[in-house]
């Protein structure tokens, strides 16, 4: 199937989470809770993959991970995520949160959760990492697609 | 030699718990009284003899203490104890290679795992001076290579990221980013007790 040029809000996106890594764990009550740094990417681009582009089976995803958890592009752009503010601690960006296709050779539903602006190194320690929590909490909230093996 | 089977024998009332750790003049003073007493005891290294020495180190008896029957190399054991499985967690981190989460992650550094190392044991103390309880953390890295510490308790979520040079938190108590997040630095005792006293609380 061919990409598409944008990403519809309506869009099922699946994230690899790898067993060892201490990324989630298993409650008592049942819930599996899942770690913030299972999101966190050093080039501040979040990969994914779009499940209509690969026939909304996560085992494309899975490569060689334990567990597929999935999240609604509509989420994610509902995100607000916070500005970059300059040293006096005035505002000088505000960012949105998007998803865009990113197609890559062996995989054409590659797709990217990035900030408009896009994040730049000075915004790892805030509005990158406040990001990565949010979108735990939107998997979580979340049925896994795949299940994980208990570590 | 006083007595120290009670405190096996009465499993829910764990002696640490009933130092008092207030700053009154009358806390002080029990305080006292409590210190007197465990320096009469001829400690072992039986169950009783580390309750006794977390009561010392939570009322910071730790710091005055060379030539007491508390040795540094006790305090040490009592330390390692409880954190040798996070400890081990923490270097086991120096095992994982580049893109150890699947996607683009660089290896965890060497400096930021010798600070976390450093750090989690500062913060064990802190939480012992509180008279608080330590719940064992969540161990991983950031794709930074950052050392990563995660606490949960309820719908609170403590993450703590030390790189070669600080530590750095973000506290997460709900979805609102703005509202609901707060983040900043854990280098200092005080802002450390404060991280935790919000966890619990």
């Amino acid at each position: 199937m061919m990409p598409e040029n944008s990403v519809d809000n309506d869009e099922i996106l699946y994230r690899r989470i790898l067993a060892g890594r201490n990324h989630y764990k298993f409650r008592n009550d049942g819930i599996i809770e899942i770690s913030s740094q299972a999101f966190y990417d050093p080039k501040l681009r979040i990969s994914v993959d779009r499940a209509k582009l690969c026939n909304n089976n996560p085992r494309h995803t899975l490569g060689n991970g334990s567990g597929v958890v999935s999240l609604v592009t509509i989420d994610v752009r509902s995100v607000v995520d916070r500005e970059r503010k300059d040293h006096p601690g005035q505002v000088i960006e505000r960012f949105k949160i998007d998803v865009e296709p990113v197609p890559v050779p062996n995989n054409s539903a590659h797709a990217e959760i990035h900030a408009i602006p896009e994040f730049t190194d000075v915004d790892k320690k805030r509005a990158f990492k406040r990001l990565c929590q949010r979108l735990a909490r939107l998997a979580e909230a979340r049925k896994w697609e795949i299940l994980p093996t208990s570590e | 030699m006083p007595q120290v089977a009670n405190c096996k024998s009465h499993p829910q009332k764990m002696p640490e718990d009933r130092i008092p750790s207030g700053t009154s003049k009358s806390s002080d003073e029990l305080s006292q009284a409590v210190l007197r007493s465990i320096q009469g005891l001829h400690l072992g290294t039986g169950a009783a003899s580390k309750l006794l020495y977390r009561a010392a180190i939570r009322i910071g008896y730790y710091y005055d203490s060379p030539g007491g029957p508390f040795s540094v190399r006790n305090f040490g054991e009592i330390v390692r104890e409880d954190l040798l499985p996070t400890l081990n967690e923490i270097y086991n981190l120096l095992t994982w290679p580049d893109g150890w989460n699947g996607y683009n992650a660089y290896d965890p550094k060497y400096d930021a795992v010798q600070s976390a190392s450093q750090w989690i044991v500062m913060f064990y103390l802190d939480v012992m001076a509180l008279g608080m309880d330590w719940i064992r953390p969540n161990v991983t890295a950031s794709g930074d290579g950052e050392v990563v510490f995660e606490w949960r308790q309820g719908i609170k979520k403590l993450t703590i990221y030390i790189g070669n040079q600080s530590a750095e938190y973000v506290e997460d108590w709900g979805p609102d980013m703005i509202t609901e997040m707060e983040d900043g630095y854990a280098n200092s005792s005080s802002m450390r007790r404060s991280l935790w006293k919000w966890l619990m609380s």
